[in-house]
């Protein structure tokens, strides 16, 4: 990546009013293998190093997982004190190169990674309370097979503990799966655009499953009136049906 | 108010064609995927 690419990419999208809010870098930050980890990292600090010059200082990734074989799986070290301190370690790593770059850093989480629940959110902002780290909020990613059936008291509980470390939002769904493998759809594109799901929670596009939208957007634009809203996990024919409800949604709540 | 975007990479285009059809779908901002089919960006991820 060098500053005159990134310009170039920057200024066609600005010609076409159409500004970029955030950057995906999204990867496995705690991956068992250190070497592959590394090299990772870098190629995330490499965006992070950009992203002002790209036209915004956001740039994402989930915490991963020490699963070898999927950067979506669930470990049981992901679990352990241990694991949660060698991402707690490379979160502060990422933190403090956004800061040095004008940049932040923000988390994802996702129930079959390290950092996936909103306590295990509220713990990683208690322990690094760093101005170069921020939240991407994807609430249907807080769901397993133990709350996807309680979608509203979750979705509060998310706001009421986190909405104010919120940058960036997401728009996807989620339902019960009935088959729990780890699932891809067949399109192009980075391997975080394939992904659907894997154990007791599918994730859909927006529209497709059990997220109450209007309780999301309220409480969304309650707390960021302008922030941007991300419509994801779909393919290109999907997009009209999934932003006419997002839309919807929107205009209904007159946010 | 709140504005509505999408991930470029849904989009395996050129970047050109890839800021028409998300323009022409009535976005008004993306969430930039580094992987246009043109070679700026090959980040090692």
């Amino acid at each position: 990546m060098t500053r005159q690419n990134c310009h170039a990419v920057r200024d066609a999208f600005r010609r076409a009013n159409l500004p970029i809010c955030a950057i995906s870098g999204y990867t496995n930050i705690t991956h068992p293998d250190r070497e592959e980890r590394g090299r990772r990292v870098g190629a995330l600090k490499e965006i992070i190093r950009n992203a002002r010059d790209l036209g915004t200082p956001y740039v994402i990734s989930e915490t991963g997982t020490f699963n070898t074989e999927s950067d979506w799986v669930h470990h049981a070290r992901n679990e352990t004190e241990e694991g949660y301190q060698e991402a707690l370690d490379v979160i502060a790593e990422l933190a403090q190169e956004a800061y040095d770059h004008g940049a932040v850093f923000l988390v994802e989480n996702y129930v079959n990674n390290v950092i996936g629940s909103a306590p295990e959110l509220l713990r990683l902002f208690a322990h690094l309370p760093h101005p170069g780290l921020g939240l991407l909020m994807d609430p249907t990613n807080y769901f397993d097979g133990t709350n996807i059936d309680d979608v509203d008291a979750t979705l509060n509980t998310m706001f009421d503990a986190l909405g104010d470390r919120i940058k960036i939002a997401h728009a996807k769904d989620c339902k019960r799966a009935v088959d729990t493998s780890e699932k891809h759809v067949e399109i192009e594109g980075p391997e975080a655009n394939t992904f659907r799901g894997a154990g007791a929670v599918e994730l859909p596009a927006a529209g497709l499953g059990v997220l109450n939208y209007d309780l999301y957007v309220k409480r969304l634009a309650r707390l960021h009136p302008n922030i941007p809203l991300i419509i994801e996990h779909l393919d290109e024919d999907d997009v009209p049906r999934a932003k006419k409800f997002v839309d919807d949604r929107l205009l209904s709540a007159g946010v | 108010m709140i504005p509505v975007g999408i991930f470029s990479g849904y989009f395996p285009y050129d970047l050109k064609t890839v800021i028409d059809r998300i323009k022409s779908l009535g976005f008004s901002t993306v969430q930039l995927d580094l992987s246009f089919k043109i070679s700026i960006f090959r980040p090692a991820m």
